[in-house]
């Protein structure tokens, strides 16, 4: 398989989680210090590094390739059809967007508030570590799945992570413009599609077209995706 | 069991739906992959739809 799909995955998947995160350590930077966010930033970042390099060896060493599908493909369908459906939810107004603007007004209230004051790095860290922690999952997880695949997995998450902390820098503001619920859809169509495509081939199923298989996945859970939201906004204005 | 619920929360997203579908996707793959598939779909919709029931 095309490492690429791989690190294009892991690098949708990471900006969108790091554009939330962002959010938090502006605030921090903001409210506290930059020092203090930064710091918080480059620890969680660490931690997740170590998440990453000590999992990832671990899983693919778990047993054969077969076995391995099955253990991260299932997870991979997980992730894919909550990515799904909470797009397929903002999309029919069953829940709130995401607005980075709101969001980082409201962690400067919080931390601007004197129960608050010394949290700074504790608020950095979490942000940092809670958004990456999925995405670590992720790219473990592909990484196992496909024999040499680690680099790939990794650098798009890496080049996503630079991407945004020099947009971050540079903007020095959240990121109002960044079309959050489209790229969340796409990720839960990629992670949707690699999950039952690998649980399939962990399962001994022969697939009708091989690797090809997977686009027809990919556009197939698109179309139904999309459907199932129009349904739902429908419905929500019939009622 | 806050962790318990919290590790079944970032796994699944808070569905009930979801594992169980999926599940039973892994049961009836025997039957062939357009099966699996199918199952898979709807377990999607059905997850999609739960929280609006």
């Amino acid at each position: 398989m095309n490492g690429w799909i791989l690190a294009t995955t892991t690098f949708f998947a990471s900006g969108v989680e790091f554009v939330e995160a962002a959010t938090i350590v502006l605030a921090v930077g903001t409210a506290v210090a930059w020092r203090t966010a930064i710091a918080g930033t480059l620890a969680a970042v660490a931690a997740l590094t170590v998440l990453v390099g000590l999992g990832g060896p671990l899983l693919a060493n778990a047993g054969s390739l077969r076995t391995i599908q099955l253990i991260v493909g299932p997870f991979l369908i997980l992730f894919g059809i909550g990515w799904l459906r909470k797009a397929a939810w903002r999309f029919a107004g069953l829940k709130p967007q995401r607005d980075e603007q709101a969001a980082f007004a409201r962690e400067l209230g919080r931390l601007r508030d004197p129960k608050e004051a010394g949290r700074g790095f504790a608020v950095a860290f979490q942000g940092v570590f809670v958004e990456g922690l999925e995405v670590a999952v992720i790219v473990v997880t592909f990484a196992a799945s496909r024999p040499g695949e680690l680099a790939w997995s990794i650098g798009g998450a890496v080049v996503a992570l630079l991407a945004v902390a020099i947009a971050a820098f540079a903007l020095r503001a959240p990121f109002a413009r960044v079309p959050e619920n489209a790229l969340k859809a796409l990720v839960g169509v990629m992670l949707f599609a690699l999950g039952t495509f690998w649980t399939g081939e962990g399962l001994d199923l022969r697939w009708w077209a091989g690797d090809a298989t997977l686009f027809v996945l990919a556009i197939g859970i698109a179309l139904l995706a999309a459907a199932t939201s129009v349904a739902l906004r429908a419905r929500r204005a019939g009622a | 069991m806050k962790v318990v619920h919290e590790v079944y929360d970032f796994i699944t997203g808070g569905s009930l739906v979801t594992p169980i579908g999926l599940i039973v996707a892994i049961l009836c793959a025997r039957f062939g992959p357009a099966v699996f598939l199918a199952v898979v779909l709807a377990t999607f919709v059905a997850s999609t739809l739960e929280r609006v029931a």
